[in-house]
């Protein structure tokens, strides 16, 4: 009876998932395999071709210019994560504290540029970071710039642009975690002789990882494998890794390199996150 | 410890020795007076009680006190120094909150410690008190376990030790028992009143729940509608309840309104007489199950005819509503199964004066 009980939940539950499953496999999981085979390829061209071979691996370790891109693209995930983190947590924060009928509006804000296209995020981004563009102007009118200066083009303005980007999802990570903190906690730490900062320190921080960890992990491994952006707003001045993968593949044709460097950005971003949550989880997690 | 918790029994809070003062607190939500003009003191040592029904005033008053809750008008000092403008972290008070509120990724015994941190205690006094309150709440052995490992009873006691780690001058307890089966509730009732005593800390504590105000304290606050109806022990609550409100929160009764006369006796509205020495003017009688007995042979007093509108029959006794002479009366009288009045039947009654409460119209401020 148990027996045959365990069974129909098991038949219902490989029914519920084989539609999903199978879309990820053709569409996700074999292509992907597709494109590791494809990195082992000898050719430099389109996806011909057979043979197995390591130099497209052994080309990006030994051009210092692959992995200097390679690490900037990690330093420049973790600069959008950390900034991120520091404007979302009081964001985030503060609609958690709010009543649900005050955050929904709030929210709308919150959430609207995810609906946009990127495409139009980064031009409007053009509109006001261009030469004639919005800032410039503002600041030739109020004297502050003697003539336009060259806004675009350069990393800081990559890095505000994801920040702008990827923004929500820290805002949204910390409000869901911060709602699971009573307030009741606070007023407790209060009584307790903490003040404000303690409080945040000893209560609210540690109860919050959770969502600080998932908020920080999607904006990090959205910002390493942007592309858009760093083409659209950094040029060629700005060498991020996943605008690299697109020129290589999309340009110049290198479909076997570029797979290469796919697989080099997704194991080592896969790798470093992997590390932080287990380096974070034990730093905050209590011996229960 | 036995020697000290006997010597507590026969200890009488000075009066003017006062560890907590609100002196005409008032708060305002909006045009919404939760507290209005409340004037409470906590002397030092007792067991104070603040009883009501929901939306009295009574947590709001706590809350001020804790420094939760800023009061519109008004003060309160703690230990003689004005507090009223504090933050809660300044305030020399510890509180067990209704949910406990342990921190749920601190083990036990970091709960505790975390008070004393704060209070920048050295490290070996502060472990030193941790297992003393551990000890103090017969719990020693659950200091390495997680909030979430515990039971209700085991997470309130813990919540006791944490507040009162850090001896604070005031103790607060916001409804402690609520979250707690009623079986559990009546010993953790006992507990927290020994422990209490044992430390022979100032509590204040705020309850809905008349037997357990009872039962606990050394004097209780009775609110109503944000303002103090009485203050005064449990026994001069229950005996002479100095309003209506106080006599019909406090334990069963009935009230009958009705006016006394120059001899002394009252007459209620629907003319039912009682005679005392009573002054006299208009005034509400208060009766309650005890004061009303079947008639026997040797009752002294007049007896009266009532009808018997509802029985409730509880194992022990029955609860009776009776009508007499057109007013309502609730008695309770212990009837084997096979007497038991039915309604409609006629009961003859005597009802004893002697320490019956009749409350002077004067008096009755509602």
């Amino acid at each position: 009876m148990k027996q045959s009980l365990l069974k129909r939940r098991s038949l219902t539950l490989v029914i519920l998932l084989t539609p999903m499953v199978l879309l990820l496999a053709g569409f996700l999981v074999l292509p992907v395999l597709g494109l590791l085979r494809s990195s082992f390829l000898p050719s430099t061209h389109l996806l011909d071709g057979t043979g197995f071979s390591l130099k497209h691996y052994v080309h990006f370790f030994s051009d210092t210019y692959y992995s200097s891109v390679l690490v900037e693209t990690f330093v420049d995930g973790l600069i959008v994560s950390l900034v991120c983190l520091l404007i979302g947590f009081p964001t985030g924060y503060s609609l958690a504290r709010l009543t649900s009928a005050a955050r929904r509006w709030r929210m709308i804000v919150v959430i609207l540029p995810l609906t946009l296209s990127l495409v139009v995020v980064v031009f409007g981004w053009l509109i006001i970071l261009g030469r004639n563009g919005l800032l410039n102007s503002l600041f030739v009118y109020l004297g502050i710039f003697s003539s336009p200066k060259t806004l675009l083009f350069s990393r800081p303005a990559v890095l505000i642009v994801l920040v702008q980007q990827f923004l929500p999802f820290m805002i949204l990570s910390v409000m869901s975690v911060v709602t699971q903190i009573h307030p009741v906690l606070e007023q407790a730490a209060s009584n307790l002789r903490a003040n404000r900062f303690v409080t945040f320190r000893k209560v609210i921080l540690p109860l919050a990882v959770p969502g600080i960890l998932v908020g920080f992990n999607i904006v990090f491994v959205l910002s390493i494998s942007a592309f858009i952006t760093p083409r659209l707003i950094g040029g060629a001045r700005v060498a991020m890794l996943g605008s690299l993968i697109y020129e290589t593949i999309m340009a110049q044709l290198n479909w076997p390199f570029g797979a290469a460097m796919a697989f080099v950005l997704f194991v080592s971003g896969l790798a470093f996150t992997v590390a932080l949550n287990a380096l974070v989880a034990s730093r905050f997690t209590v011996r229960g | 410890m036995l020697a000290l918790s006997k010597e507590r029994d026969n200890f009488v809070p000075e009066a003017d020795d006062l560890v907590v003062e609100l002196r005409s607190v008032s708060k305002y939500y909006g045009e919404v007076a939760a507290v209005s003009n409340t004037s409470i003191g906590v002397r030092r040592g007792e067991l104070l009680c603040l009883l009501g029904p929901s939306g009295c005033g009574k947590t709001t008053t706590l809350r001020m006190v804790a420094g939760f809750v800023e009061p519109t008008s008004g003060s309160i000092t703690i230990n003689g120094v004005d507090m009223t403008r504090q933050p809660p972290y300044r305030r020399d008070t510890g509180m067990v909150f209704q949910s406990y509120a342990l921190f749920p990724h601190m083990t036990v015994a970091q709960n505790i410690e975390f008070g004393l941190e704060n209070l920048k205690w050295p490290r070996d006094e502060r472990k030193a008190r941790v297992e003393e309150m551990l000890r103090l709440v017969e719990l020693p052995h659950l200091a390495d376990r997680l909030p979430a490992q515990l039971s209700g009873g085991q997470q309130q006691r813990i919540a006791l030790a944490r507040a009162l780690a850090m001896r604070p001058a005031v103790l607060l307890l916001d409804e402690p028992f609520s979250n707690l089966d009623a079986q559990l509730r009546l010993r953790m009732r006992e507990e927290l009143r020994e422990v209490v005593r044992s430390v022979n800390v100032t509590t204040l504590f705020v309850t809905h729940d008349q037997e357990e105000a009872l039962a606990m304290s050394d004097r209780i606050v009775v609110m109503n509608a944000g303002q103090v109806e009485q203050i005064g022990t449990p026994g001069e609550i229950y005996e002479s309840p100095e309003t209506p409100f106080v006599a019909k929160f406090i334990g069963w009764c009935s009230l009958l309104k009705g006016t006394v006369g120059p001899d002394g006796s009252f007459t209620s509205a629907a003319g039912l007489r009682l005679d005392g020495n009573w002054s006299a003017g208009s005034a509400t009688a208060v009766i309650r199950p005890e004061h009303v007995r079947l008639s026997t042979d040797d009752a002294s007093g007049p007896s009266y005819q009532g009808r018997v509108l509802q029985a409730h029959y509880y194992g022990g006794a029955t609860r009776i509503v009776l009508d007499l002479n057109g007013e309502q009366l609730t008695m309770q009288e212990r009837f084997p199964f096979w007497r038991h009045p039915k309604t409609g039947d006629l009961l003859s009654v005597t009802i004893s004066t002697d320490d019956l409460r009749v409350i002077p119209a004067e008096e009755d401020r509602r």
